[in-house]
C-alpha cells in the first residue's frame, strides 16, 4: 500500500529541514516544513538534534505528533493520525568524500571515473594511471598518506587489458591490507568485468568491496548508472561513520536514505521523462556544501556536484577556481576588491550568517551568479554534443529550468532572484524559470521511491514559484538593432506589441494564473528556438511572478570593461525587472 | 515559534577544559594516566607518512618464488638495520639480498617482501598543560586543565606555549614588523590586526613562540601556514578589532604562561583553535559542550557587518524581522556596549560562554 503521509528530512551543511506531505481532499499535498540549523561537531552534538528541532517546528505548525513517548518516530501512523506512514532522509552535509582513482587511460576510463565521482559530494585526491611513473611503493605510500574515503578502480574494455588493471590495483590491495579495520577503505571496481573475481580476491576482507558494471565496456560506450548507485551506497556508509547521528537517522529511513544531489537529480530526470518535451530539463541547486547541476535530455541524466562552488565553509577556496574580477564584474555598488575578498573569507568562517547591508547582499548575489556560471561551464562538456545549438558556451534549449537553494529563498526579492538566474544561466530560446522556494525537489526525489503518485500530485500544485517565461533570442547584431517583434494577447483580451532591440531586457507583466498567446517574429536571423534561425511562431505562455521576460542582451552575455559603464548597465537591468 | 540553536564559543575567564588528543592512525602512547603534561610534550607517536619498499627476493637471489622461503633470514615484523641480510646466501657466489635502509618487514608474499623504511614518527603534542585523565588505546589521551579559554576562528595547525605579551592599548591596533624586537623573543604576542607579511616572517626569525591576532589579511594565509610558529585569529579576516571580552582576558593575563593550539576549526569534528591560560589552582565549571538555544540575557558576539566583532547582551527574541538588505529572518534585540539596542539576525550571533 502506498504511504499517505510522508516525512522527509534534508540535512544540509547549514540547515536541516523537515517536510511533510499528506493527502488532502484525495490529493497529495505539501503540508508544511520546519527548519533548524544543522547540528554536528561538538562532542554531544548529533545531526538528530537538528532533525528533532526541525520536526518540532513542524509539530508547532501542524499540531501533529510524530514521536512516541520513547522518543522514536511512530511509523506507520496510527488510525487517529499520530505518526507518519513513511520517512526518508536526504543528506548533503559533510566534507567532500576524498577519492583516489586508479585506471588505465586518462582520456577514457579515468575520465569516466571522474564523471562518476562527480555525481556526489567528492574531491579527487590522486589519480594512478598507466602514465603515472611512480613506483608501486610510491603509489602505496600515497594511498596510506591520503587515507581516502573511497578508491575507484576502473580500466580495460570488457574484451581488453587484464594484466595492466591488475598491476595498477596491486598497491591498492597492499594499502588495504596495511590499514587497520578503523581505516578500512571503500573500494569500488568498475572495470573489465572478466577480472572482477581476481580484483575482489585481491582485497579479501581488507576492504569494503563494491562492484559495478564496467564504466567503459568499449571505447564508445560509457555506462555510469549502476556504478552511480554503488557510489550512493558508499556515500551514505561513509557519512554514517563521519557524522554522529547519521547512522541512527538512516536506520529510521531504512533504504530511503539518499544524498541530496541524487534525490535532486532523480526528480529532474523524472520531470524530463514526464514532460515529454524535445528540450532538456535543467535543475540548479546552490547549496552551502556544493552547487549541483542536473540536466536531463529525454531521461538521459547529466549530473555534476561541485563542492568547490559551494557557498558555505568552502567559499575561501572560490578564488582558487576563478579570478576575483569574475565576481566583481557583477557588482554595481562601489565596493573595493579587498572588501570582496575579505567578505568571502569571513563568510567561509560563518557560512550561515546573513547579509544585513546592501553591500553584503550585492556581494552574495555576485557570488551566486558566479558559482552557477562556474559550475555550468564545467558541466557543458558533459552535455551531449547534439544538444548544443551554437557553441559549448551557449546553454542548450531547456524547458523548464528549476532552481533551488537557500541563497534564493532568504526573501531577497523575486525579481533579483530571476535576474541572478538569467544572468548566470543565460538561457536561450524560450524557457520557463521555476523557483523551488520550499526546497521540495530533493524531498520529492527521495519520496519517488516511496510513492510516485505523490510526486506527480505535488509537482502539479502551486508549491513551486513560477518566476516567469524567458525569451532569449540568439544571434549577433549591433546594440539597438531590432531583433524581435512580438505580440502577446492575454486570455482576458489585452494585447501587447513590442519591438525588441539587441541589448534590451524587458518585462511584460502576466500575473500568476493568467495565460497568453504570443507570436514571435525574430529579425536578422535571430533564433528563438522555433526550429531555425529567423524562424518565428506561436507560443503559449503561463503567467508568473515576473510575467514574460525578453532578454535580448546577447549570448554569451558581455559586460563592459569600464567600471562606471558596467555599474550603470547592471543598475539598468535590475530596474528593468523591478516590480 | 520554537527556539533556535545557537552557535557558541568559549571566551571564558575560568573553565574546566578536557581535550581528547588522538592520532589519526594507531600509534604508541607515550604518557600514563595521572601524568602532568606541558603543551609541547608528546603524548603519542605514529607513522603518518610511511615509506615502503617492495623487494623482489626471488629475483634478487635468482631463485624461484617457491624457493624463497628457505633462504629468508627474517620473518614478518622483524626490524632490520641498513645492510642486514634479508635473504640468502644462495649458490657459490653466496648471493644475498640486504636491507638498503633500516626498517621493518611488513609482509612476505609470493617471493616478495614489503618493507617499511624507518622514518621519524609524528609526535602528537599535548596541546595544553594539564593532567592526563584518560588513555585512549593506541590513539592518544584526554588532557584536563582549568584556566582561561579563548576559542578562535582560524589557526595554522601548529602548537606552542610561552609567556603572553599583549601589544597595543586598544583591540584594534594594526601591528607592524618594527614593533617586534628581541625583547619579545620566546613569547607569544597578542595584537590587533596583521596586514604585513613581514610581521609573520620577523616573528619566525626572532623567534616568537606564537602569534594571536584579532584579524589578518587573507593574503597572508599562505605565509602564516608556512612559518614555524602557531598563529591564531580570534575574529576573522580584514581589519576587525578584537572583541572586548577576549582583549580584556588577554590583557589581564599579560605575562602569564599561555598554551595555543592553532588547530583548524572543523565543524564536523567540533575542534576549534584555542588559547588556554592554565589556572590549575582555581576551580572552573566544566565546559558543557551541550547544544544551546538563544535566550535573553546571553552574552553574544556579532559575527558579521554591521557591528561585526562587537559584544552585547541579548535582550529579546523578536521573531522574524526584515533587514535593510531585504532579507527576512529570525532576529533578536541586542544591547551593545555603547548602550544602543540593535536588531541582529540570530544567524549572525554566537553565544559566548
Amino acid at each position: 500500500m502506498d504511504a499517505n503521509s510522508i516525512l522527509i528530512v534534508d540535512v544540509g551543511e547549514i540547515s536541516t529541514r523537515a517536510l511533510l506531505f499528506d493527502v488532502v481532499e484525495e490529493h497529495y499535498r505539501f503540508i508544511a516544513s520546519g527548519i533548524s540549523p544543522s547540528s554536528f561537531g561538538v562532542h554531544q552534538y548529533n545531526v538528530q538534534d537538528g532533525v528533532r528541532a526541525a520536526i518540532d517546528q513542524l509539530v508547532a505548525i501542524t499540531g501533529r505528533v510524530f514521536f512516541g513517548e520513547d522518543g522514536q518516530l511512530i511509523l506507520p501512523s496510527t488510525p487517529d493520525g499520530v505518526g507518519i506512514d513513511a520517512f526518508a532522509v536526504t543528506l548533503s552535509a559533510g566534507p567532500p568524500v576524498e577519492v583516489v582513482i586508479v585506471g588505465l587511460i586518462e582520456k577514457i576510463d579515468i575520465e569516466s571515473a571522474r564523471r562518476l565521482v562527480k555525481t556526489t559530494y567528492s574531491r579527487v585526491m590522486d589519480v594512478m594511471s598507466l602514465n603515472d611513473r611512480r613506483t608501486t611503493e610510491a603509489r602505496l605510500d600515497s594511498i596510506l598518506r591520503i587515507r581516502p574515503d573511497l578508491i575507484v578502480i576502473v580500466g580495460g574494455f570488457d574484451d581488453g587489458s587484464v594484466s595492466s588493471v591488475q598491476r595498477l590495483a596491486e598497491p591498492v590491495g597492499l594499502a588495504c591490507s596495511l590499514l587497520t579495520n578503523e581505516h578500512r577503505l571503500e573500494v569500488l571496481f568498475a572495470g573489465n568485468q572478466s577480472i572482477q573475481g581476481e580484483i575482489r580476491s585481491l582485497f579479501g576482507k581488507n576492504a569494503n568491496f563494491y562492484q559495478a558494471p564496467n564504466l567503459r565496456p568499449s571505447i564508445d560506450v560509457e555506462q555510469l548508472n549502476q556504478a552511480q548507485a554503488e557510489v550512493e551506497k558508499i556515500f551514505f556508509n561513509i557519512r554514517k561513520r563521519q557524522i554522529p547521528g547519521v547512522a541512527e537517522l538512516a536506520s529510521w529511513a531504512g533504504t530511503d536514505s539518499i544524498s541530496t544531489s541524487e534525490a535532486f537529480s532523480s526528480i529532474v530526470r523524472f520531470l524530463s521523462l514526464s514532460l515529454e518535451s524535445n528540450k532538456g530539463v535543467l535543475g540548479i541547486d546552490v547549496g552551502a556544501s556544493a552547487t549541483t547541476i542536473a540536466a536531463s535530455f529525454c531521461g538521459n541524466l547529466v549530473v555534476s556536484v561541485y563542492p568547490e562552488f559551494g557557498v558555505g565553509s568552502n567559499l575561501d577556496e572560490l578564488l582558487t577556481n576563478m579570478p576575483l574580477s569574475d565576481l566583481t564584474r557583477w557588482i554595481s555598488l562601489d565596493i573595493a576588491d579587498d572588501d570582496v575578498r575579505n567578505y568571502l573569507f569571513n563568510k567561509s568562517l560563518y557560512p550561515s550568517s546573513l547579509p544585513v547591508e546592501d553591500k553584503d547582499l550585492a556581494i552574495e548575489q555576485a557570488v551566486t551568479r558566479q558559482v552557477i556560471r562556474g559550475a555550468l561551464e564545467k558541466t557543458f562538456e558533459r552535455f551531449p554534443d547534439r544538444e548544443f545549438n551554437y557553441s559549448k558556451h551557449h546553454l542548450p534549449w531547456f524547458e523548464p529550468i528549476i532552481a533551488t537553494g537557500g541563497v534564493f529563498t532568504q526573501s531577497q526579492s523575486v525579481d533579483q532572484t530571476a535576474l541572478i538566474l538569467i544572468d548566470s544561466l543565460q538561457p536561450t530560446g524560450a524557457t520557463t524559470l521555476v523557483l523551488d522556494h520550499y526546497h521540495l525537489l530533493s524531498a520529492l526525489g527521495a519520496a519517488a521511491s516511496i510513492n510516485q503518485l505523490m510526486v506527480v500530485h505535488v509537482l502539479d500544485t502551486d508549491a513551486f514559484m513560477h518566476l516567469g517565461t524567458v525569451i532569449s533570442p540568439v544571434g549577433e547584431a549591433l546594440i539597438g538593432t531590432p531583433v524581435l517583434r512580438l505580440q502577446m494577447i492575454r486570455d482576458d483580451g489585452q494585447d501587447v506589441n513590442l519591438e525588441i532591440k539587441y541589448g534590451d531586457l524587458e518585462m511584460i507583466p502576466l500575473p500568476v494564473g493568467q495565460k497568453a498567446s504570443m507570436q514571435l517574429h525574430p529579425l536578422h536571423l535571430f533564433d528563438v528556438g522555433m526550429g531555425a534561425p529567423g524562424r518565428g511562431g506561436a507560443l503559449r505562455v503561463m503567467g508568473g511572478e515576473l510575467g514574460v521576460i525578453i532578454d535580448a542582451r546577447g549570448r554569451p552575455l558581455k559586460l563592459p570593461d569600464d567600471r562606471d559603464e558596467r555599474s550603470e548597465l547592471l543598475t539598468k537591468w535590475r530596474r528593468a525587472l523591478a516590480r | 515559534m520554537t527556539s533556535m540553536f545557537a552557535t557558541s564559543r568559549y571566551i571564558s575567564p575560568i573553565v574546566n577544559i578536557r581535550r581528547e588528543r588522538t592520532l589519526p592512525i594507531p600509534g604508541k602512547i607515550l604518557v600514563r594516566k595521572g601524568q602532568s603534561v606541558n603543551t609541547m610534550d608528546p603524548i603519542a607517536e605514529g607513522i603518518l607518512n610511511p615509506k615502503h619498499l617492495v623487494l623482489n627476493i626471488a629475483h634478487g637471489l635468482g631463485v624461484s618464488v617457491g624457493e624463497v622461503e628457505q633462504y629468508l633470514q627474517c620473518g614478518e615484523g622483524v626490524h632490520l638495520m641498513k645492510g642486514d641480510i634479508i635473504a640468502g646466501p644462495v649458490g657459490r657466489s653466496r648471493r644475498v639480498v640486504r636491507a638498503t635502509e633500516s626498517g621493518r618487514v611488513i609482509q612476505i608474499t609470493t617471493g616478495k617482501i614489503l618493507y617499511e623504511i624507518e622514518t621519524v614518527p609524528y609526535q602528537l603534542k599535548a596541546g595544553l598543560s594539564g593532567n592526563v585523565v584518560e588513555i585512549i588505546s593506541n590513539r592518544g589521551a584526554v588532557v584536563e586543565t582549568t584556566g582561561v579559554l579563548i576559542q578562535g576562528v582560524w589557526g595554522n595547525e601548529m602548537i606552542g606555549s610561552g609567556n603572553l605579551e599583549v601589544r597595543g592599548d586598544t583591540p584594534d591596533e594594526i601591528f607592524s614588523a618594527e614593533e617586534l624586537d628581541t625583547s619579545l623573543r620566546g613569547t607569544i604576542v597578542a595584537v590587533g590586526t596583521c596586514e604585513d607579511e613581514q610581521v609573520l616572517k620577523k616573528a619566525e626569525r626572532l623567534p616568537l613562540r606564537g602569534l594571536i591576532f584579532a584579524s589578518m589579511s587573507p593574503d597572508l594565509i599562505p605565509t602564516a601556514i608556512e612559518i614555524n610558529l602557531p598563529v591564531i585569529l580570534i575574529e576573522g579576516y580584514e581589519n576587525c578589532p578584537m572583541n572586548a571580552a577576549a582583549f580584556e582576558l588577554l590583557t589581564s593575563n599579560n605575562g602569564h604562561k599561555v598554551c595555543i593550539n592553532a588547530q583548524a576549526w572543523d565543524r564536523y569534528k567540533g575542534t576549534r583553535p584555542e588559547i588556554v591560560i592554565p589556572k590549575l589552582h582555581l576551580e572552573g565549571q566544566a565546559s558543557t559542550d551541550e547544544i544551546m538555544s538563544f535566550c535573553p540575557d546571553q552574552t553574544v558576539r556579532v559575527t558579521r557587518a554591521p557591528h561585526a566583532g562587537q559584544i552585547g547582551r541579548l535582550v529579546k527574541l523578536i521573531g522574524y524581522a526584515v533587514m535593510p538588505s531585504g532579507i527576512r529572518t529570525q532576529a533578536a534585540e541586542v544591547l551593545m556596549d555603547n548602550d544602543l539596542v540593535n536588531v541582529i539576525p540570530l544567524a549572525n550571533l554566537e553565544v559566548l560562554e
